[in-house]
């Protein structure tokens, strides 16, 4: 699946909220139409530029008395001559910053009216093309005039959905001043996004700027939309692998994820979650739960620290401090310096992987395996190091061992898990 | 009068397993399980027991005596019954990897976060988790109402293609690679166990130069090492790890694949993901896998 991006209408009131131009992908600015005047237009790109949305224009009918929701008699020289002036304004004052403009959008009534009628299609595309070059991507309804006209001009087009409004059952917007036509209860407009965006029928979707709450239902639609764009595998038919999102606290994310209905285990690795399911009950889209921990970080108290003792004789602890170019003993005092944080429990039953090693003891992992480590080895691979529960393969570099320390026990599983603090402490010389 | 089972002696590797510890693995714990479901399922069901209790899964001879009661043993879901003190050889497996020899009550030993099967690298479930050995006395549970059961056809085809679903990191391959994982005729290596399944062959080369960290990690996952040697993780496999897997086997064949000694052939082909579900829908409703520890 392609990204699903989010466009907000924008440039149009007084007073809006600077942070939709940080939710949305494509800002599209009010260029006079319906809205909009130089200064606003200013501070639109300026805010683009700062947030990284992607500028856009949004062109109109000529009323800004009505907004440019009434549709009006133009003929469809006069709609190129006005769509034309109006992206060109745009164009102007954003080439001043350096800023490209590669989005179009009819607004309001215009959108409509010209997705009915070839003519006036026509009229915006050519007038959209004369302002902007052929390298605008058009943002338009699913299908009609406007797609139409896009693609016979060369325009890129961008199929839209609306997260923030309500549908009837054949699929069409429910009107505006009808009930449910305008959804501002987060949980509908999420459901809604996860439906526009995996319904391979919608590239972009819409949340209005002057809908309540705009920033609020920006915010979740965005989050939805970024967890959606995360890869999501298929490790066989029982299980399902995903990228993990930047910034997410680890342990909340493996709670978040075995909390799921169908969910029988879930594991967090370095780089990914895993999910693992019956083959004929897969979960409902896991995605969404990484996404709602974004958006509402857990307010964890702090994880509870592990003092382990070792004693510094590894196999590789003399290979270790030569490449480091240390001696032994500071290798040692690199390695108990810090407080190390479970990133991933995994391998072995209460193997935990902790980080960061300090990058000057951080050598990688043995070109060749050992066939057997001896169980309670400290070992180092990389910017991890760890404490083999059992004796088992491994390639890691071994500096020490673990005394009276207990990695997994039947009765409570792993001694350490996600996010737990640990330290080493040596003992002897 | 529950009885139990004496281990007189054995040739090779047997361990009690069941069917598994699911949900376990974010401890680092794999799921466990029978190399071979349907023999299990079959086993127990033929004497009366719920599929997913303790059996022995033996890769070579076992002798065993009963003690306390006369019992009734499933060899492969061939019924023997032996009276108090009679004591029956088990041959060592001939057509297949591994033989399970299920006892009516099944294998009482402790159970051990939700499963009593044995994992030999943590020391964990089974008799003291650990290969059993001669001497070895075995408790079993409460022997249940005589199974009023319907032979089950013994259906394991070991000369099938093993259907596989491609990913989740085939862009790490070449698609002539990918093309001769699906072409070429592997055979399973001596040095296969319960962790994995070495296959000899062309190799699978890659350019990865393994340093990629460790990821997720499932039975059936086909990783392919430096060398190019893939290796079908089994259901004792570390539950983490960084070669990158070019497919991974569908669970309805799992078995027809662990079952298989080492030399035999093997041939994969590639599934969907909906043939692949809907493939382990038949498979579940043949076995009468109930919602209960399926495998």
């Amino acid at each position: 699946m392609t990204e699903c991006l989010l466009n907000v209408d924008l440039g149009e009131l007084p007073g809006e909220d600077a942070q939709l131009y940080a939710l949305a992908h494509i800002a599209n600015i009010a260029c006079g139409g319906h809205a909009g005047d130089d200064a606003s237009m200013r501070h639109a790109l300026e805010l683009c530029e700062r947030h990284g949305a992607r500028a856009g224009a949004h062109p109109s009918y000529e009323d800004r008395e009505g907004f440019g929701r009434r549709a009006l008699d133009v003929t469809p020289e006069q709609l190129r001559n006005q769509i034309e002036a109006q992206c060109a304004r745009l164009r102007a004052l954003a080439t001043e910053r350096r800023l490209p403009v590669r989005y179009a959008k009819p607004h309001g009534a215009l959108y409509h009216a010209a997705n009915a009628a070839p003519a006036l299609a026509r009229a915006v595309v050519d007038g959209v093309v004369s302002a902007l070059g052929t390298d605008v991507t058009l943002i338009g309804p699913g299908a009609g005039a406007l797609r139409d006209a896009a693609r016979a001009a060369g325009l890129s087009y961008a199929r839209e959905g609306f997260a923030d409004r309500g549908t009837l059952p054949d699929g069409s917007l429910i009107p505006r001043g009808q009930p449910g036509a305008v959804l501002t209860d987060h949980a509908l407009a999420r459901a809604n996004t996860v439906r526009l965006a995996t319904s391979g029928n919608v590239d972009t979707v819409c949340v209005h700027g002057d809908t309540p709450g705009a920033v609020e239902l920006a915010r979740e639609v965005r989050a939805t939309l970024d967890a959606l764009a995360l890869p999501s595998e298929p490790l066989g038919d029982g299980a399902l692998r995903l990228v993990l999102p930047e910034g997410i606290e680890r342990r909340a994310a493996r709670d978040a994820l075995s909390a799921l209905p169908r969910v029988l285990d879930a594991v967090i690795t370095e780089e990914h979650a895993c999910v693992y399911f019956r083959p004929d009950a897969p979960p409902e889209e896991p995605r969404l739960a990484l996404a709602r921990l974004l958006r509402v970080p857990p307010t964890n108290g702090e994880r509870p620290l592990t003092t382990i003792r070792v004693r510094y004789d590894g196999q590789d602890l003399h290979a270790v401090a030569a490449r480091a170019g240390l001696t032994e003993a500071e290798v040692a005092r690199c390695h108990t310096a810090r407080e190390y944080t479970v990133r991933c429990v995994g391998f072995l039953p209460g193997f935990a992987y902790l980080g960061e090693v300090d990058p000057r003891i951080a050598v990688p992992r043995l070109s060749t395996p050992r066939t057997r480590v001896p169980a309670l080895a400290v070992g180092i691979a990389g910017e991890r190091t760890g404490v083999y529960p059992f004796a088992s393969p491994g390639g890691w570099n071994l500096i020490g061992t673990a005394l009276d320390f207990t990695a997994f026990t039947p009765e409570q599983g792993a001694a350490l898990q996600l996010g737990d603090r640990v330290r080493f402490e040596q003992v002897g010389g | 009068m529950t009885g139990s089972l004496d281990i007189i002696s054995v040739g090779a590797p047997v361990t009690v397993q069941d069917t598994g510890r699911p949900g376990q693995m974010h401890h680092g714990v794999p799921p466990g399980g029978p190399l071979v479901p349907e023999l299990l399922a079959l086993s127990n069901r033929t004497v009366g027991n719920p599929h997913w209790a303790a059996a022995l899964e033996a890769f070579g001879r076992v002798e065993l005596r009963a003690r306390g009661r006369p019992l009734r043993v499933s060899v492969d879901g061939r019924i023997h019954t032996l009276a108090d003190g009679e004591s029956l050889l088990v041959p060592a497996p001939e057509t297949r990897s591994v033989r399970y020899v299920a006892v009516e009550g099944g294998l009482a030993v402790p159970a051990v976060l939700g499963g009593r099967g044995t994992l030999l690298v943590a020391k964990l479930g089974g008799h003291a988790g650990r290969l059993l050995r001669a001497g070895d006395t075995l408790p079993l549970g409460a022997a249940n109402a005589p199974a009023s059961f319907q032979a089950l056809g013994d259906t394991l085809d070991t000369a099938a293609p093993i259907r596989v679903t491609l990913g989740p990191d085939t862009r790490r391959f070449e698609p002539a690679t990918v093309a001769t994982l699906l072409s070429a005729t592997f055979t399973v290596s001596a040095s296969s166990d319960r962790v994995g399944m070495r296959l000899e062959g062309p190799a699978l080369t890659h350019g990865d130069e393994g340093a990629g960290t460790s990821r997720p990690m499932v039975r059936g996952a086909i990783q392919v090492t430096l060398s190019g040697t893939p290796i079908v993780l089994g259901p004792d496999h570390p539950t983490t790890g960084g070669y990158p897997l070019i497919a991974t086997v569908i669970r309805a064949d799992w078995g027809t694949l662990c079952a298989r000694r080492p030399g035999t052939p093997v041939r994969f082909q590639g599934v969907s993901l909906d043939e692949a579900r809907h493939a382990w829908r038949e498979f579940a409703e043949r076995l009468g896998l109930g919602e209960r520890h399926s495998p």
